[in-house]
């Protein structure tokens, strides 16, 4: 019951390798890994497990207790369901959107104000030899492609009440602006639905060493453990931030931290 | 035969011999390579191409659209204005990847963006496991909103707390300024810490039908409400410990950079704890009350990780390389807890990461 994996979809799984290889590398580093337990109960000190299988609580003294199991949509998107019709409510709290990130809305004048992106949104996409649809996983990297999808939608302006969004038809004082020009030459005058591309996967093991899962949509390209991994986690991370000044802070960190930590 | 003729003769068996060497390693070169092009061919025609060609050409359209002079309502190479009114008014409730990924693109010249969200800023989520043993600090994971889009109409720090669809409303709630307001009130020497963390709850309340209730009071003061033609709703999850008895109470979190720097103290704290002097055997004669006070102080520095996500892989990579430093090494400044300390990691499924079932 605790640990519900709601995102078990096809492009958020990680290669059997990867996954024994984390379990090996935190067990030799001396962390104590329960699997297949559930946490029954947490007091001030204190936690109480079951393991899932033989049914066998254990108490165990504990000093710090941290919370990294499951996530449930903020308070906000409960108010927002309740003025939205009734097909809007997906699984487990979320928001049904359709491939253009919109909401469905109570009129149909108002159809198309409301776009909902990231953790809350739930939205499902059919795969390369899938004959189902999944949900895509509430990650990182779905949650900045939507936004970026969404943020080019309104930048080209998109009729958004109409299905699929289109390019409003030209006024006669309008003329052709380039941007225009290049949309209609890209055969983009509806707007295309939105499409997941899963790059795969990155984490951090401990003993500088990482794990990489670079893929390319559904193609995996290769598969990492161990130093070079942690290399490319950190060059990754690194280039990820939006501004070189944080770059240049979290390099100094990186860096710190390995002359001397406190 | 004499002895030309011979050596003619082995050069020219010798070359024979170099010409079949030389097929063979060509041959399997050529296998080796048509094979590889097979499963490449394999591999291209299961990429999408057209997928990727597609966010190429987006890619580069957001390269041209993001430095082209135009910005909050004014193209500086036309020297033309775009009036507040014929701008489309966007909100963004939320300040994490997708409403940030958001601000970022979206054309400040077309569209008035304004931006709800409690926090002013935006976290790069994945570092919070390393700052919360100061691996990176705070700083160098968060990006101020108003600092990484200067050009966005405006930033409202508050929480959304109510929508009215019909007429495209959007209520906040804003954030109290407890310092500045402080110092309005007589106490600014004793204002709370504007870091401090203010409690994830909601200012809505539902009754047993799930209805919301709403506190009357509640819009005298500190509630506004803005119009919108288009909400970004991207406010995202918060943790959801309250399934397990407890955990809501006792169970430090880790979705904000507050829950990364509350933890990071409670560890600190817990090891200065676990080093105080009535938690030392040294300070005790009986072998009992020593087996008590190893326990007391072992239970003091052991971190229960729940959840086996990649969050909490790396949380515990994190926290052992951590222990290692400070612990194990020979210099390290809590080297006396090197027996103590450790980490459970408590994890539901039979492996660690996210797979499918």
């Amino acid at each position: 019951m605790f640990l519900l994996v709601l995102n078990s979809s096809i492009i958020y799984t990680v290669d059997a390798d990867l996954r024994s290889r984390a379990l090996e590398s935190l067990q030799s580093q001396g962390v104590e890994v329960r699997l297949n337990t559930r946490l029954r109960d947490v007091r001030q000190d204190q936690i109480t497990i079951m393991e899932k299988n033989t049914g066998i609580g254990e108490v165990i003294p504990v000093g710090i207790t941290v919370w990294a199991a499951g996530n449930a949509p903020v308070p906000f998107v409960r108010e927002l369901l309740s003025q939205l019709p009734i097909n809007a409510a997906a699984s487990a709290g979320r928001i049904n959107v359709d491939k253009w990130m919109r909401c469905p809305t109570p009129s149909q004048e108002t159809f198309g104000s409301i776009l909902v992106l990231g953790d809350i949104a739930y939205h499902e996409a059919q795969y390369k030899y899938d004959t189902t649809s999944e949900p895509l996983p509430q990650t990182a990297q779905v949650a900045g492609q939507q936004g970026a999808f969404v943020a080019r939608m309104l930048n080209r302006g998109y009729d958004m009440s109409i299905t699929p969004p289109t390019l409003p038809s030209l006024d006669k004082s309008e003329a052709f602006s380039l941007l225009r020009v290049w949309l209609v030459s890209r055969g983009l005058e509806e707007a295309p639905p939105f499409n997941f591309l899963s790059l795969g996967l990155l984490a951090y093991i401990g003993q500088e060493e990482a794990l990489n899962q670079v893929m390319v949509g559904n193609v995996p390209l290769f598969n990492y453990s161990g130093k070079i991994a942690f290399v490319l986690w950190r060059s990754v991370y690194l280039a990820k931030q939006a501004s070189s000044r944080n770059q240049a802070l979290i390099a100094f960190d990186w860096l710190r931290t390995k002359v001397s930590r406190s | 035969m004499n002895e030309v003729e011979y050596k003619k003769l082995l050069n020219q068996s010798r070359k024979c011999i170099s010409y079949v060497h030389q097929m063979c390693i060509c041959l399997c070169i050529s296998l080796t390579l048509t094979s590889s092009l097979f499963l490449l061919a394999y591999a291209l025609t299961d990429i999408e191409w057209e997928v990727l060609i597609q966010r190429f050409l987006d890619n580069l359209e957001d390269g041209t659209q993001k430095n082209n002079g135009k910005f909050r309502g004014q193209d500086k190479l036309k020297r033309e204005v775009m009036p507040k009114e014929e701008r489309k008014t966007v909100v963004v409730l939320g300040s994490g990847w997708a409403a940030h990924a958001f601000i970022k693109l979206a054309s400040t010249y077309d569209l008035r963006i304004v931006v709800v969200s409690p926090v002013n800023h935006f976290v790069f989520t994945p570092m919070l496991a390393s700052a919360a043993v100061g691996t990176v600090e705070y700083r160098s994971m968060t990006e101020s909103i108003r600092v990484t889009n200067p050009h966005i109409d405006n930033f409202v720090e508050g929480r959304a707390i109510g929508v009215k669809v019909h007429e495209k409303k959007v209520q906040v709630q804003l954030s109290s300024l407890g310092t500045v307001t402080g110092a309005f009130k007589g106490i600014a020497a004793t204002a709370p810490d504007r870091l401090e963390p203010e409690p994830v709850l909601s200012q809505i309340m539902f009754n047993d039908d799930g209805m919301p209730i709403r506190d009357p009071s509640q819009g005298a003061g500190g509630v506004v409400e803005l119009s919108y033609d288009h909400l970004i709703c991207a406010v995202g999850t918060q943790s959801r410990s309250s399934i397990v008895p407890g955990a809501k109470e006792y169970c430090f979190n880790l979705k904000t950079s507050q829950d990364s720097k509350r933890l990071r103290t409670a560890i600190g704290e817990a090891l200065e704890m676990a080093s105080r002097p009535d938690l030392q055997e040294f300070y005790y004669p009986d072998e009992e009350t020593k087996i008590m006070a190893r326990e007391e102080r072992q239970r003091a520095v052991r971190i229960a990780v729940v959840g086996g996500g990649p969050t909490g892989v790396e949380l515990s990579g994190e926290l052992c390389d951590f222990f290692n430093q400070i612990c194990a090494s020979s210099d390290g400044p809590y080297q006396h807890l090197r027996e103590d300390v450790s980490v459970m990691l408590v994890h539901g499924g039979n492996e660690l990461l996210p797979s499918s079932k």
